[in-house]
């Protein structure tokens, strides 16, 4: 106990610290500690309830975004989808104004051949009646002339060398 | 014509068997062809016998009687082959000249082509006289038809021929269509080269044609 003396530790001191230090203690648990839990308690729960309202949002919020993920790629397959059709589509009026072109084309030159064939054939037909004129003409000249008489004698000796070969 | 000719024929040779009895057993053709004029008249006598000339003179007498059929007749039928062998080369020498001259002219020149023989010979150069080319020919051609059936041919020129060119058309003929008699005539339309219609058909080398074909190519073009 001396020991305690020269501490300073005074058994009364203590005893009534430890009265003090209960009745402070019933005191803050009657008018605080009730309170403050209770306020604790409250702001617990409102915070629990944030929480859970955050989640609940959270929770939304992530299957809005997940539907408009889906929407939107829904829409992209769709789009792609439309575009590819769209580009089948060009390719087939490509190929067909093509084929058109080309067949227009060709139906052009086949016309122009068949002009300038018929030209062809016109131009040659009057050279060829032309030149059948001339012929005809220099024949009658020749023969309507006096034809002398050693060149007929001698056409009468060739037609006969033919018909005999 | 034909008749005539046949006549006078017989005749010569009658005339000649009298004066050569043993012609039959002893063949004399070189005799007979002095005679008769003609060398194939000749050879088809040496070939026959008495009896074979008899009934063949008997067969040609009732032939020229009635107009039958020739070719029952082996004289007839050597005089045909004599137009066609013989006749042929002396015809051809009668030219445009020798139908334009008198008759006394015409007689001397068949005098120097036909010099022997007797009654047919002489037969024959009253008719080459008398007759036109045409005339001559169309008869022969028409005798020759009845005797072999031969073909009418005839050959067109815008002049007359030379002798050498009708000499060649009768060889070639000669060989072609056997016992023909080619006709020859002159038709200035032709105005160069040949014509010949063999038997009907037509084969035309003549600058007529060719003119003609000039103007048909003219209406086609």
């Amino acid at each position: 106990m001396e020991i305690f003396a020269k501490l300073g530790i005074d058994w009364h001191s203590i005893i009534v610290y430890v009265v003090n230090f209960g009745l402070l203690a019933v005191i803050l648990a009657y008018f605080f500690t009730g309170p403050v839990l209770k306020m604790l308690d409250e702001r617990r729960k409102t915070i629990t309830d944030n929480l859970a309202q955050a989640e609940k949002i959270k929770n939304e919020f992530l299957a809005e975004k997940k539907n408009a993920d889906e929407e939107k790629e829904k829409l992209r397959a769709d789009m792609e989808s439309q575009m590819s059709d769209l580009q089948k589509e060009m390719e087939i009026r490509r190929k067909e104004q093509e084929e058109s072109l080309e067949l227009k084309k060709t139906r052009m030159i086949e016309e122009v051949r068949s002009i300038v064939d018929e030209e062809k054939r016109g131009i040659l037909k009057s050279a060829e009646k032309q030149t059948i004129e001339l012929i005809e003409k220099v024949v009658l000249h020749v023969v309507s002339n006096n034809i002398p008489q050693d060149v007929v004698k001698n056409s009468v000796a060739d037609a006969w060398k033919t018909y005999k070969s | 014509m034909i008749p005539d000719l046949t006549s006078a024929l017989i005749k010569d040779i009658i005339h000649f068997l009298k004066k050569e009895r043993t012609f039959f057993s002893a063949p004399n053709a070189e005799k007979a062809e002095q005679m008769i004029g003609s060398k194939i008249i000749a050879r088809h006598l040496s070939r026959e016998t008495e009896s074979s000339f008899v009934n063949d003179l008997g067969t040609t007498i009732k032939i020229l009687s009635n107009s039958e059929d020739f070719s029952g007749s082996n004289l007839l039928k050597s005089l045909g082959v004599f137009f066609v062998e013989e006749f042929s080369l002396i015809f051809d020498q009668l030219d445009k000249d020798f139908y334009r001259s008198t008759t006394t002219e015409r007689r001397k020149k068949l005098d120097q082509l036909l010099p022997h023989g007797a009654a047919f010979m002489a037969e024959l150069r009253y008719f080459i006289s008398l007759y036109s080319v045409q005339e001559m020919t169309e008869e022969i051609v028409v005798f020759l038809q009845a005797l072999f059936k031969s073909p009418r041919v005839l050959t067109q020129s815008p002049i007359e021929c030379d002798r050498e060119t009708k000499d060649a058309i009768r060889r070639h003929f000669g060989l072609k269509l056997p016992k023909s008699f080619v006709a020859f005539s002159i038709n200035a339309q032709l105005i160069g080269g040949i014509r010949f219609f063999i038997d009907g058909k037509v084969v035309d080398r003549s600058w007529f044609s060719r003119i003609q074909a000039i103007h048909r190519l003219k209406e086609l073009v």
